[in-house]
């Protein structure tokens, strides 16, 4: 799997509304994901393009990796807007075909080259929010290498094109989001936005939902999740990061391993626990998501501190 | 273009007048007539039976098996016949022979090229698995539906309430059949729906959960039916009420320079905006489709 950095909270916010912008470094999300998309007012897109630049450097300010959203309308023009250096991922919204990608791909390097950023360091998440864009999922996911992150098959703009209600508590979208992230999990990508769990309310804001959303994704091997609202990111955040008592459990299988090793059969018994190869696996991947959540976290520690020393007084 | 509003469809036998009769007098946006293979009654009596199913102001359909296209569409596609039921076709070269006969049948009765429907019903997995294929070979197709009972036939499954063994086959011929531009119209195995009992409230609620899956029809196996179906697949006054409210709210954010914001702790932004548009349309289209059908 191409793993993308730690990316449990991943809060979206209007690159016009400038207090937001401002003060995202004090939200604690692992990314920020500056919109140009469907919270800016048609009217106010060329303005928006305008403040992308300078939003870059204040949000990434808490330590948060940076992506933008742009529009599916004004591919182009946006990408020339928003490929600055500090742009660590770029969301293309409602992608339908393979050419699509391989657009922004082109585009991408053509600026890459010429703002001095490291060639092939920007990535891309095709969002998969029609039914044409489910249909071709494989071959949009595959479209380039950049595509790092890639899902979808549900959400607003899916219900928008099938018809549905959003919040009816039940999986409407179960051909779709698992189309996407089959495709995601073949390719070797990190699967986004392809989990159902039940929501009747559709409250953005809801933490106590965002904590169970959160160790549902956890435990069904998601990474990565995306909030409308700041008051879901530490929910997300605790939610996805290994318990210490997992990590514990994974050490003592892994302490076993050797063990595993020597064992005639292909499974060891400890505790009233089988282990098996399978089990040894899962345990090193907890123990390392565990070890980079850490690292995250205590980066953003030092980015918001850095802050807070520079400007006292305004800690979140 | 006129949004097509087709909610129900009422499935029933031609074989007397009765059925024809009932489906006439119910409340439903279609009728599919299934005639016997061995049905030789005089024209004017079939005549008859097309115009008595199609007197509510339904679109008549009548039903025809993908093996027998030549015979089934040159004596059943008759004056009032809005469109074929082609029911058994697993590859684009059975439909492609359907239409081909359509356009014969077109020219025989003089009716405008392309009048003619196919309303697809997929019947069995090679069908649903080949669905993005078949639901582009025609123009015509306009509609497709997966009959469910001959899939649990095909599976071998025996009905049982509260298991679903389809929820990936409908799931995929509502995305396939949106992608292609196409409505999906559901065809559930009543058994298998745990809370649908006889009446009216167990239809609704079955027609509610299709529509929540994307369905923008479904198939009736009763007249009595017909009702509950339109009525599941039309915006509820609440729901027309949250949309017109969705709808002012982000207009009066959009001019005061946002596009997202909440409603009861709901977050509103384009799509969502779009979707209240669009349930208002429906709503507007099923009032004006039922309209015209109370004035006949």
């Amino acid at each position: 799997v191409t793993r993308t950095p730690v990316a449990r909270s991943m809060l979206y916010m209007p690159v016009v509304e400038r207090r937001f912008v401002t003060a995202a470094w004090r939200r604690g999300s692992d990314a920020i994901i500056l919109d140009l998309e469907d919270s800016v007012p048609p009217h106010l897109k060329a303005h928006a393009r305008t403040l992308v630049k300078e939003a870059i450097g204040l949000a990434a300010r808490g330590g948060a990796w940076i992506c933008v959203r742009i529009n599916s309308e004004s591919v182009l023009e946006d990408l020339d807007a928003v490929v600055w250096p500090g742009l660590d991922l770029v969301i293309r919204p409602k992608a339908e075909h393979a050419v699509e990608i391989s657009e922004v791909d082109a585009a991408l390097s053509g600026l890459e080259r010429a703002r001095s950023i490291e060639p092939g360091t920007i990535a891309i998440w095709p969002l998969i929010e029609t039914a044409a864009g489910v249909t071709n999922a494989y071959e949009i996911a595959a479209a380039s290498d950049r595509v790092t992150m890639f899902g979808g098959g549900q959400g607003y703009d899916m219900s928008l094109d099938l018809g549905v209600a959003m919040f009816g508590g039940f999986d409407q979208f179960l051909y779709g989001r698992g189309e996407a992230e089959l495709a995601s999990r073949a390719l070797g990508k990190e699967p986004a936005n392809c989990l159902f769990y039940p929501d009747e309310s559709g409250e953005v804001a809801d933490a106590a939902w965002a904590r169970a959303y959160a160790e549902t994704l956890k435990s069904c091997g998601f990474r990565t999740s995306t909030a409308l609202h700041p008051g879901a990111v530490d929910a997300l955040n605790q939610g996805m990061t290994p318990t210490p008592a997992e990590i514990e459990a994974a050490r003592s299988v892994l302490a076993r391993e050797g063990h595993l090793a020597l064992a005639e059969e292909g499974w060891i018994e400890a505790g009233g626990q089988v282990i098996d190869c399978y089990e040894v696996d899962r345990a090193r991947r907890l123990i390392e998501w565990a070890q980079a959540c850490a690292t995250h976290d205590a980066a953003k520690d030092r980015a918001v501190a850095a802050m807070v020393d520079a400007e006292p007084g305004s800690a979140p | 273009m006129t949004m097509l509003v087709r909610r129900s469809n009422v499935v029933v036998n031609a074989s007397g007048p009765a059925g024809a009769l009932a489906a006439g007098q119910s409340l439903a946006d279609a009728v599919t007539l299934v005639f016997s293979p061995d049905d030789h009654r005089p024209e004017p009596e079939a005549n008859d039976i097309v115009r008595v199913a199609g007197a509510g102001g339904a679109e008549v359909f009548v039903q025809v098996q993908a093996e027998r296209v030549e015979e089934d569409i040159s004596t059943l596609v008759r004056p009032g016949v809005n469109g074929i039921a082609l029911t058994g076709a697993e590859t684009a070269e059975e439909i492609r022979a359907a239409e081909a006969v359509i356009l014969v049948a077109e020219r025989k009765l003089r009716r405008p090229f392309g009048s003619i429907e196919i309303l697809l019903i997929l019947s069995s997995p090679r069908a649903v698995w080949s669905i993005a294929q078949l639901v582009r070979v025609s123009a015509r197709v306009r509609q497709v539906s997966c009959d469910e009972t001959a899939l649990a036939r095909s599976f071998g499954v025996a009905p049982q309430p509260g298991i679903d063994p389809f929820e990936f086959a409908r799931g995929r011929v509502v995305i396939e059949s949106i992608a292609a531009g196409r409505q999906p119209i559901a065809s559930p195995v009543l058994a298998m729906c745990p809370h649908v009992a006889p009446g009216r409230a167990g239809v609704l609620e079955l027609a509610t959960r299709m529509k929540n899956l994307g369905f923008k029809g479904m198939v009736s196996a009763s007249p009595c039916w017909a009702g509950a179906v339109n009525d599941g697949f039309t915006p509820t006054p609440a729901e027309v009420e949250y949309s017109s409210t969705v709808r002012r709210v982000f207009a009066e954010a959009v001019a005061a320079g946002r596009a997202a914001v909440g409603i009861a702790g709901k977050m509103i932004d384009v799509p969502v905006d779009k979707r209240a548009q669009t349930v208002l349309e429906l709503a507007a289209a099923c009032t004006a489709r039922d309209s015209r059908k109370r004035s006949r």
